[in-house]
């Protein structure tokens, strides 16, 4: 298994140390004096790819380096026909891999998609964000060889009803509140390392993403009829920490790994790039139905706030409260914003915060025992998924906002917005009933959560939602 | 439109602010492309910028060129490619032959010769005919025109993310300079007097 640091490389022969990379890594992982080349510490960085994001030390013709672009494509093991400059700060692929297991005659291949992803895979053809439909990035996957291509909305309302459902269970038996979203990988592994302290606030439910490759191992490969060593996952997302995620080994449906290899935005194009396929000229075509999207959900996970709302929105739902209205208290200020929704005689409140400089005076509050939510959202990226480190690389500063505008804008915010209503939806309904039993048995918690681990002391795991 | 005085400007860094990023080396080559792409990944031609960043031990700067007077790179010009058009020290590429005299006469390093985006038309296509590889990639002289067309100024200015360069206003400096050592003089001879 890859030690978590060996995802994010800094090229030392292109680094100029101006470590605009230290100024935005939350976790002071980027080591090195200034002016000369950086490397990164791989106890503590959380692989969000910001780093990569931000770097602009490329490697300049006018240089005559005694590298070759050649040489360092391969390097990198990128395809020779990348035609875009390289940068110092990069992020290891899987492109390899997946190119042989698309290749391989016995394997089923799975692409599992983002919607964070999908959007702005458009800029990568010079095309503005939401300029190549969600249906033309299917077919383009469909082209690529992927024989089923999923939306990660499904595995995504799952993860909502078991987090709603957490949170329940826990103001009922009084565990440990709020219940910390684990959707975010980076933040996830930020928890485990700096305040191990908390992972038992962690829900213990696996992120969508995993969710999606557990389902692909246990139950598409007992509805297909295939051994699941036969399918091959592929999760499609704007996330570089997803890359380590993905190689946590807990997170496996016996010993078949949930996700076999993450890919980013980026890399997507540049396998579509290599292969002459411009998904803006394909036909739409629709995901596959065995993991139905849930339509109201296209937006969640793009933004900072969505998922906050949907988890309170599922929790008054399994309460049992009708026509249930969660009210956003304040619109996002340094990153966070607030839902309360009315339960009973009680106020349930949950707060949705993305970059996690702006996460630690939450996390202090619950280290203190003071918070008041029952729901805490923690997205790693300065602007939740939109600015992942896997999105698109945008080359000036200036252009940063106004294009983080352009995707956010793709998944405008509605606060009257219809509620998913997932504690009745029909395809999550028919799944338990058909697979489960029931959220949070003893089948769904197989296949459906995790465990953590306190990063700093010791390497045993813990289970996460027990206290 | 930036008001160029007839007397030279040109862009110069603080040693003291520059950390080496090359963000304005990214934003000179955007600058100077007919659509610039926002992100990297739509590139399909490498970065041409028109000044270099160099780190020599513990700084870091940006290079570019001076726009001098008496420039050495237009003196040499054979084909009179090279002129001095209100302040600035212009490349006519259609009239440049990729000599690379310009770049061996320029004191400061400030000329490079980048492919040249469109299909270059050979300059004497009776010669060429015969003598030019076809489809090859031409290269010509490419240097700091401080952004000839850009509304807001030289890009490399308005990118830094460290506010590192300026536009030096070689009259307006020497005219504040005059005033400062005109009120030092002033300094001086109250200190005399009281």
């Amino acid at each position: 298994m890859m030690n978590a640091a060996d995802f994010i490389q800094i090229d030392q022969d292109l680094c100029t140390g101006c470590r605009h990379c230290a100024s935005i890594c939350p976790v002071q992982a980027i080591c090195g004096e200034p002016k000369k080349p950086q490397s990164v510490s791989s106890d503590r960085c959380i692989v969000c790819g910001q780093c990569v994001q931000i770097c602009s030390a490329f490697d300049s013709i006018f240089e005559g380096r005694s590298k070759t672009r050649a040489a360092r494509l391969q390097e990198r093991e990128l395809p020779h026909s990348l035609a875009e400059p390289l940068f110092a700060a990069y992020d290891r692929n899987s492109l390899a891999e997946i190119e042989a297991a698309l290749l391989e005659r016995n394997l089923q291949t799975v692409a599992h998609c983002d919607a964070a992803a999908l959007g702005p895979l458009a800029e990568e053809f010079g095309l503005p964000s939401g300029g190549i439909k969600p249906g033309q990035v299917v077919s383009a996957l469909r082209k690529l060889g992927f024989h089923q291509v999923y939306s990660n909305t499904f595995p995504a309302g799952i993860a909502i009803l078991e987090q709603a459902q957490e949170i329940s269970e826990r103001v009922h038996k009084g565990g440990n509140l709020p219940v910390i979203n684990s959707s975010c990988p980076a933040a996830v592994r930020f928890i485990e390392q700096s305040y191990p302290e908390l992972i038992y606030y962690l829900s213990g439910c696996r992120s969508p993403r995993q969710i999606a490759g557990s389902l692909t191992k246990a139950y598409l490969a007992q509805r297909f009829k295939v051994d699941p060593a036969y399918l091959f996952s592929v999760s499609l997302s704007a996330c570089t920490a997803h890359k380590f995620e993905a190689t946590r080994s807990e997170l496996r449906v016996r010993e078949h790994r949930d996700i076999d290899a993450a890919l980013t935005v980026r890399e997507l194009a540049w396998m579509l790039k290599h292969g002459a396929i411009e998904p803006a000229l394909l036909e739409e075509s629709e995901f596959d139905q065995e993991l139905p999207p849930i339509n109201e959900l296209q937006e969640v996970y793009c933004r900072t706030g969505d998922v906050a709302q949907a988890v309170l929105e599922t929790t008054a739902e399994l309460m049992g409260v009708e026509n249930v209205a969660v009210e956003c208290i304040t619109a996002e200020n340094n990153g966070a914003c607030f839902f309360k929704v009315r339960i009973g005689d009680t106020e349930y409140r949950a707060a949705s915060v993305s970059g996690l400089q702006n996460a630690v005076p939450f996390l202090e509050e619950m280290r203190k025992g003071e918070s008041s939510f029952r729901f805490l959202e923690l997205m790693a990226c300065p602007r939740g998924c939109i600015s992942g480190g896997g999105q698109p690389k945008v080359l000036l500063p200036e252009r940063r906002d106004p294009i983080y505008a352009m995707r956010a804008k793709l998944t405008a915010f509605e606060p009257s917005r219809p509620g998913a209503k997932l504690s009745t939806n029909a395809a999550i309904s028919h799944l338990y009933e058909d697979f489960f039993g029931k959220p949070r048995g003893d089948k769904s918690n197989h296949i459906l959560q995790t465990r953590y681990v306190e990063r700093l002391n010791g390497q045993q795991p813990v289970r996460a939602g027990s206290s | 439109m930036l008001n160029l005085d007839s007397l030279t400007s040109f862009v110069l860094a603080d040693t003291g602010k520059c950390v080496g990023c090359r963000t304005c080396e990214i934003a000179c080559a955007l600058a100077h492309m007919t659509d610039p792409p926002d992100v990297a990944g739509e590139m399909q031609v490498q970065l041409t910028p028109r000044l270099f960043v160099m780190v020599a031990g513990e700084v870091t700067a940006p290079v570019m060129c001076r726009h001098c007077e008496d420039a050495p790179c237009a003196n040499v010009c054979k084909m009179s490619a090279i002129s001095r058009v209100n302040g600035r020290v212009l490349v006519n590429t259609e009239r440049c032959v990729g000599c690379r005299l310009c770049l061996m006469a320029c004191p400061f390093g400030a000329v490079e010769f980048a492919p040249l985006e469109c299909d270059a038309e050979p300059i004497h296509p009776t010669t060429a005919e015969s003598t030019v590889e076809k489809n090859k990639t031409m290269y010509r002289a490419n240097k700091c025109d401080l952004c000839n067309d850009r509304e807001d100024g030289p890009a490399c200015i308005t990118n830094c993310p460290e506010n590192a360069l300026v536009l030096v206003n070689a009259a307006a400096a020497t005219r504040r300079r005059r005033n400062e050592a005109a009120l030092d003089l002033l300094a001086e001879q109250n200190a005399v007097w009281v």
